[in-house]
């Protein structure tokens, strides 16, 4: 467990995804934008902002004052903000913030204490984001 | 376990939702690796270096190098190096040589580098003159349509 490394309550704040997609500053999507539409990446992606659409990469993020309306199809899947909508990624982390409306499809998942789920939490041998329709 | 505490001091400014007319806030990056279908609506800064194919309007919008964008931008500052399909409609525009524009430009200023490639029409944004325009030609329109039916009515009679 965790216990003794006292884990950062402050996930990675930006560019945290493998080197391979270093080449450039993670997307952010801040506070004050709003995408209605779908998003798609091998990299990685912050929402601090509001997507109603899809939302497929290899890391996604959605901070406190995120909000995504529509799918999270990820490898690694971070949310500390408000999602509705289904989410389908091999490691999910839920921290005390967050919201989930919908189904969590997951290999691994974290939920901190104070995280709701408003779904199911079903469990995968293994979630490839690239083979599921959006 | 999880500090169960409150989140650190460093989120805070982050989760407080930005006030409309703020100076110099934070940007929003779109990277070279990312694609969205739809429309972007911000109060602030983006900054697309990946693509874009739907309409961005924004205070600010910096289409970088390698980025390609099909859609029309509106904004208040627009900076133009990658390609651009579709129009622009900013009080200030500001074509890089690297940009590729097919579309018209409407602006108040505009900068053109040397080399930048445009195809389409630069015109001047001028709103008092745009908007009787817009709105003489429904009215005269209309008039013209009352006229035929009264023609028609008194053929008839």
């Amino acid at each position: 467990m965790i216990r003794g490394s006292r884990r950062r309550a402050e996930p990675d704040r930006r560019n945290d995804g493998p080197s391979a997609y270093a080449a450039g500053p993670a997307t952010v999507i801040q506070a004050d934008l709003t995408i209605a539409g779908d998003l798609t990446t091998d990299g990685a992606v912050v929402i601090e902002g509001t997507v109603i659409g899809t939302v497929n990469g290899h890391k996604v993020t959605v901070r406190e004052c995120g909000q995504v309306e529509g799918m999270i199809l990820a490898e690694t899947a971070v949310i500390e903000g408000v999602v509705v909508g289904p989410i389908q990624a091999n490691s999910v982390t839920l921290y005390t913030t967050a919201h989930v409306v919908g189904n969590v499809f997951h290999h691994e998942l974290t939920v901190q204490p104070g995280a709701t789920i408003e779904g199911r939490r079903p469990w995968r041998p293994h979630i490839d984001r690239k083979q599921i329709p959006a | 376990m999880f500090s169960t505490g409150s989140k650190s001091e460093g989120d805070a400014p982050a989760t407080t939702p930005a006030p409309a007319g703020r100076k110099g806030g934070e940007t929003s990056v779109i990277s070279p690796d990312l694609k969205i279908t739809g429309n972007l609506e911000s109060a602030g800064d983006i900054h697309i270096r990946g693509t874009v194919e739907g309409d961005v309007r924004s205070r600010s919008v910096t289409v970088g190098e390698g980025a390609k964008v099909t859609g029309t931008i509106i904004a208040e500052t627009v900076q133009l190096s990658g390609s651009l399909d579709g129009q622009v409609e900013a009080p200030n525009v500001t074509v890089a040589r690297s940009a590729k524009v097919h579309g018209d430009i409407v602006h108040q200023t505009l900068s053109i580098e040397a080399g930048a490639h445009i195809e389409g029409q630069c015109r001047r944004l001028d709103t008092r003159k745009a908007a009787p325009q817009s709105s003489v030609s429904p009215l005269k329109s209309a008039g013209e349509s009352t006229a035929a039916g009264e023609k028609r009515a008194v053929g008839g009679a």
